[in-house]
């Protein structure tokens, strides 16, 4: 080997860049110091989703059971959050709370995810007349008031926790699959893909193998505030009484608070208070990322 | 030496439509290739020469249908390939292969060499995993990658240029192709490597004699002479001369072929001194519009009235075919 | 024909599919969900003889396409069925709503426009530690559920200050007229119209950050500053109006956004719109002003949408030639 190989090598060899998700976290860790916005989110949503592992061992009282205190006793020690009106304990069902924002959010967005893929990567990878129509589908499903749609969907199909997380992915994939689409019109022109079916791969293997992998980063920033939608939309749903009695949810709480705001404030303001900080830390952690990933909109 | 043509090409044209069809106008053409046919044998190899633009490329990717052509006929060992549907088009590709002319670009940048070149083989042939690795192994030892372990688990953009040039001809030559086509092989990597990608090429080239056909394409006759015997010079989608490259350099027919030649630098000043310069005059003409007649007239030091009326074709003179009237009565 | 008259025309050609494709949308649902559809379609009435007289009425017995020619028939009528816990066909229950809903989202894409298109150009125009400071905000304000911090909002300036009054959209029990009225309607309108505001004035002021930079990167703004025209100026006036066109463009295709908006806001506020009504309705499981709500506001969403095109392409010809 030539000394300048020997030496290629040795800069290849950089131990943790071999692998893709440890360069991740490398570009990640470098994202922090650039980017404050990035780490605040991040920061946030550690928390967050530390506290929602850790409910049970931090909560003295059973999620959703009632008249483990005096109905609307306002924050106190012992319920630093309050109590509601059936005698719940509201700093209890709070970090249920949000075990299921998060599940919502992150179930959700994974079913968008895998609908909005599908029908970007065909409308992208095959184009003609399939692209057409599927681009005016999209457009369409994207005007489409999506919060509306999922309301229908869930007060008709039943108001069950599947059903919800059902529901908020199937009327949130346009918009990915408006993104993959882009993505794989501009991949698929690149030289090595016109390289792969000349060594005759498969459809099927260059859209996974070879296009796929290269379309993923741009939509994880996407995916994120995706998620955060998808949070939204389900304490919205909660708000308006469309939510699954038998699971804790912050959106839920804030529609019993509202029949007693003169009364009883902590019953609104705890879990808004923890809804708006999820979602803070998710947008602040999605801009940061597409901030960080467009070195245009970084330079300045 | 076999005799028996291993490609036979059979004016082959492509035409890129231009802009949008206006109803009740006719659509405009470029003419990216142009009538071109021409045969190679077994062990042959031949050379494509052109500037840029002169659909080169083009031609090679119609005659690998990585682009559908507009008219003509390829038959590789008999078959015709522009009647193959899509199914056996595919099993059919790594029979006839190319390399590319940037190799960065033409490598995924996210996979490992191992599986850039290892899915040739799990597309292509039912053996395993751990075979599949050991034929891996092999072709980056043919290549010159060694010891090919340490470049199995490597991506293309931890390679030098001339080590990703190398990779993609292992996964040209995977599955022993019968026709090898080189699209510009050297001209993305630094000088210093050239050399030594054009020897790895005359290597896999004598190795196979008994079974491959080689199509170099490039602006360079000088590299095409090293690898080839003959070669065809391309102007605008149309082909000027063939013959051999050797005799096309001592002494070119066409002036267009004499313009190229005469831009080859020589070593030997007292050569160069006398050697017939032709200076390279005006720009290639559009596309869109080319000029009637000869294409070339516009650029021709030679030209006449007849030039400028209707195409002249392919004759024979002396050992080559040329398309120009000087030669022509 | 004019350029414009087709732009036009090929406009409501790809927009009017749009309201089919909500109303099939709408039927297929109906039709997929589990149970009898005639519970979705009456509502959960307990009379037995009932249900089945509404069954035959709707054609639920037919085969399914003569049950969809049927439903877009009476759609398009502007038939959506008939709310029989309210006794009122279900039209005239949200069409009657549809004016509160819009004075609200009115004043609040009014009053965020404003704001946002001020706090926006001086973010753009400043830079540093004014940009640093706005753009955090808008991601707070964007974060932030509106329907808690309408919650927020009522909680401090109607209970706790009683400055404000705690919902509704008149004060009950006075028979206010004229400027009375007005004023009347305008103090109950504050509170939900600001919660609203805020949530758009993020949007807003984003959306204008971005334009008014873009533009101010233009060489009619170094031509506008040699010939030494003040900054605040330039800005204002020269980057600002160029930068406008977009704004209200995203504004206009946000009404969908600011509608939904709407609906949680009224809630809070019990405004009486299409979001009250809503809200009763999902209470009372009337669901066919709830399918109503969905179509009307698709409606709604679209037309808005369909318009700004249109203005868009009044506003800057070359949008029409695509």
């Amino acid at each position: 080997m030539t000394n300048m190989n020997r030496q290629r090598t040795a800069y290849a060899g950089i131990g943790p860049l071999k692998i893709v998700g440890l360069q991740l976290l490398y570009k990640t860790s470098k994202a922090f110091k650039v980017n404050p916005r990035f780490t605040a989110g991040f920061i946030i949503l550690l928390v967050v989703v530390i506290l929602a592992i850790v409910a049970p061992l931090i909560t003295w009282y059973p999620p959703l059971k009632t008249l483990v205190g005096k109905p609307f006793t306002p924050p106190v020690a012992l319920h630093p959050f309050g109590v509601d009106d059936l005698g719940r304990d509201i700093y209890t069902n709070v970090l249920y709370g949000i075990r299921t924002s998060l599940t919502v959010g992150v179930s959700s967005v994974i079913i968008s995810l895998a609908i909005g893929i599908l029908i970007g990567v065909v409308a992208g990878y095959y184009g003609g007349i399939l692209e057409d129509a599927l681009m005016r589908i999209t457009d369409m499903a994207l005007i489409i008031p999506q919060f509306l749609l999922a309301l229908v969907i869930v007060a008709i199909f039943g108001q069950n926790f599947q059903n919800i997380i059902i529901a908020i992915g199937i009327v949130s994939w346009p918009g990915i699959a408006r993104m993959m689409r882009a993505e794989f019109l501009s991949i698929k022109e690149r030289p090595f893909i016109e390289a792969a079916r000349a060594v005759g791969l498969t459809d099927v293997r260059i859209i996974f193998e070879e296009i796929l992998p290269n379309a993923i980063p741009a939509i994880i920033p996407y995916a994120v505030l995706q998620i955060n939608t998808a949070i939204l939309v389900e304490a919205g749903l909660g708000f308006l009484g469309i939510a699954d009695p038998n699971v804790p949810s912050l959106g839920l709480m804030l529609n019993t608070a509202q029949q007693y705001l003169v009364r009883a404030w902590w019953m609104a303001f705890f879990p808004g208070l923890v809804l708006s900080i999820i979602v803070i830390g998710l947008n602040l952690l999605g801009d940061g990322l597409i901030e960080y990933l467009n070195p245009r909109l970084r330079k300045r | 030496m076999g005799t028996h043509p291993l490609l036979k090409v059979e004016n082959v044209k492509k035409y890129f439509p231009v802009g949008r069809a206006v109803f009740g106008r006719s659509k405009q053409y470029v003419k990216a290739v142009d009538d071109v046919s021409f045969t190679i044998d077994v062990g042959g190899s031949l050379g494509i020469v052109g500037e840029s633009g002169s659909g080169k490329t083009t031609l090679a990717k119609v005659i690998l249908r990585l682009l559908e052509p507009t008219s003509g006929k390829v038959y590789l060992d008999g078959v015709d390939l522009f009647s193959l549907n899509n199914k056996e088009l595919r099993k059919l590709r790594p029979k006839m292969q190319m390399i590319f002319q940037d190799p960065m670009a033409s490598l995924n940048p996210r996979r490992k060499i191992m599986h850039i070149i290892g899915q040739v083989f799990k597309t292509h042939t039912s053996i395993g995993d751990v075979e599949i690795r050991e034929r891996v192994v092999d072709l980056l030892e043919k290549v010159g990658l060694t010891p090919p372990e340490l470049f199995l688990d490597r991506y293309p953009h931890e390679l030098s240029g001339g080590q990703r040039q190398r990779v993609c001809i292992a996964r040209a030559i995977a599955l022993n192709p019968k026709l090898l086509i080189a699209d510009e092989p050297v001209s993305a990597l630094d000088v210093s490597v050239r050399g030594q990608i054009v020897k790895l090429l005359l290597e896999i080239y004598e190795k196979h004699i008994d079974e491959i056909a080689y199509i170099v394409i490039s602006h360079d006759i000088a590299l095409i002479k090293s690898l080839c015997k003959d070669t065809l010079v391309m102007y605008l989608g149309r082909v000027v001369e063939k013959g051999e490259v050797r005799r096309i350099i001592e002494e070119p027919l066409h002036p267009y072929s004499q313009m190229l030649i005469s831009s080859i630098p020589v070593p030997d000043p007292e050569i160069a001194r006398n050697r017939k310069r032709i200076p390279i005059g005006g720009e290639i003409p559009s596309l869109i519009n080319p000029p009637k007649g000869c294409y070339f007239h516009p650029r021709c030091p030679y030209v006449m009235d007849r030039c400028r009326e209707k195409t002249p074709s392919l004759i024979n003179v002396d050992d080559r075919l040329v398309s120009c009237y000087l030669y022509s009565e | 024909m004019s350029p414009l008259l087709v732009f036009i025309i090929r406009r409501l050609i790809q927009y009017i599919p749009m309201i089919l494709a909500v109303i099939i949308v709408t039927f297929l649902l109906v039709r997929l969900a589990p149970g009898d559809p005639t519970y979705i379609l009456v509502g959960e009435v307990g009379d037995e003889s009932f249900v089945r007289a509404a069954r035959e009425r709707l054609g639920l017995d037919k085969p399914l396409y003569e049950q969809f020619v049927i439903y877009i028939s009476n759609v398009f009528r502007g038939d959506l069925g008939y709310s029989y816990l309210r006794s009122e066909p279900v039209a005239k229950l949200i069409v009657e709503r549809i004016p509160a809903t819009l004075l609200l989202v009115l004043t609040a894409m009014f009053i965020s426009a404003l704001i946002g298109i001020i706090a926006g150009t001086i973010a753009a125009a400043k830079k540093g530690a004014a940009d640093l400071t706005l753009s955090t905000l808008s991601i707070v304000g964007i974060s932030i559920p509106y329907f808690w911090l309408g919650q927020i909002i009522l909680i401090i300036f109607a209970v706790w200050l009683g400055v404000f009054p705690l919902g509704g959209m008149i004060s009950v029990g006075h028979e206010y007229q004229g400027l009375q009225y007005f004023i009347d309607v305008i103090y109950h309108l504050t509170l939900p119209a600001m919660t609203l505001a805020i949530f758009n004035i993020a949007f807003t002021t984003k959306i204008t950050r971005g334009s008014v930079l873009e533009a101010l990167t233009q060489d009619y703004i170094l031509t506008a500053r040699a010939k030494g025209i003040p900054e605040s100026r330039v800005v204002f006036r020269h980057a600002l109006r160029n930068a406008l066109i977009p704004v209200v463009t995203y504004t206009g295709f946000n009404t969908g956004v600011l509608l939904v908006g709407a609906i949680l806001t009224e809630t809070v506020f019990a405004w009486p719109g299409m979001g009250s009504l809503l809200y009763d309705s999902i209470r009372l499981r009337d669901y066919p002003v709830v399918l109503g709500i969905f179509i009307y506001g698709s409606i709604i969403v679209i037309l808005a949408n369909l318009l700004v095109d249109i203005l868009y392409g009044i506003l800057d010809p070359r949008i029409r030639l695509r």
